[in-house]
């Protein structure tokens, strides 16, 4: 059976999802506490994931310019 | 009084010669085939020599033959193993039942096993949308399916990452799918699936600037 784990990088921030399967053991980097939707940038502190993205993080990706095909 | 035998045997004796035979008190007459079958007997190796010795040869000739002859197709046959092997061992030609990873040449056949629907991570503000879902999953076989119907409820741009897809489900070249935003209106969207897995709307067929959902599907061959 396959499960879903997080990978991080050395800062806790989450960088994509590592899937495995069930029995396996899993490294340091790989955490299998699952992520709650809304967040912007996940971080690991060492307990829970937690909101990694600053203010002027979430302000850099509003909309502020046209695209069109 | 006894018998008295006058001459030794001249001649080879026949199957039709007499034989005497002292039973009970009485003296019977059998024949000489008689007598060879109760010796040899004749029900499955049978023998015409009219010797001990020619009969042990032909029958010694008839199991040889039995068991060595090749070509020699062998009615009720029996064996037990074959190859070191019970019959269950060997498939039947007529639906098989099949255990473990069969396989064809260097190909794995796949199975009917559904593939795992796995929920996306989604970064940046990106929530999945009410009553819909945003999965991966991929086939026995390396076809990876998205199916994705989010909110954008961040207001993010334009070619933010919604979310990365995990190792052995990207692609060595950038996927351009199709998609379908919602603004005020229902526009077209080109959706781009990274090399290094990460997935996002690139362009609208709008000069809108913002957007409130986005669904596409897509599927591919993973190849990295």
């Amino acid at each position: 059976m396959l499960l879903k784990a997080y990978k991080i990088n050395e800062q806790g921030f989450y960088t994509e999802d590592y899937i495995y399967e069930e029995g396996q053991e899993l490294s340091s980097d790989i955490i299998n506490t699952e992520i709650s939707q809304g967040l912007f940038k996940p971080k690991w502190d060492g307990t829970t994931w937690i909101e990694g993205a600053t203010q002027e993080y979430k302000d850099s990706i509003k909309p502020t310019t046209s695209a069109q095909l | 009084m006894g018998w008295k035998i006058s001459d030794k045997v001249t001649v080879e004796p026949q199957d039709t010669d007499l034989v005497l035979l002292e039973q009970n008190g009485n003296t019977r007459n059998s024949t000489l085939a008689r007598i060879k079958k109760f010796l040899l007997g004749d029900e499955i190796l049978k023998t015409t020599a009219q010797t001990i010795k020619g009969a042990i040869n032909e029958n010694t000739t008839q199991l040889s033959d039995v068991a060595h002859k090749t070509g020699a197709v062998q009615t009720n046959l029996n064996a037990d193993l074959l190859d070191g092997q019970h019959g269950a061992y060997y498939a039947p030609l007529a639906s098989p039942n099949f255990t473990g990873v069969p396989t064809i040449s260097s190909n794995a056949i796949a199975t009917n096993v559904k593939p795992t629907e796995i929920m996306v991570t989604l970064l940046n503000g990106f929530t999945t949308a009410s009553g819909s879902k945003a999965t991966y999953c991929k086939t026995q076989d390396g076809i990876v399916t998205l199916n994705i119907f989010l909110n954008n409820s961040g207001s993010s741009a334009i070619g933010t990452t919604m979310f990365t897809l995990p190792a052995g489900y990207k692609f060595t070249e950038i996927i351009r799918a199709r998609g379908i935003i919602t603004s005020n209106a229902i526009y077209i969207a080109e959706i781009l699936i990274n090399t290094d897995g990460t997935v996002k709307v690139n362009t609208i067929s709008s000069s809108i600037t913002s957007y409130t959902n986005v669904q596409f599907d897509v599927s591919f061959v993973a190849t990295a």
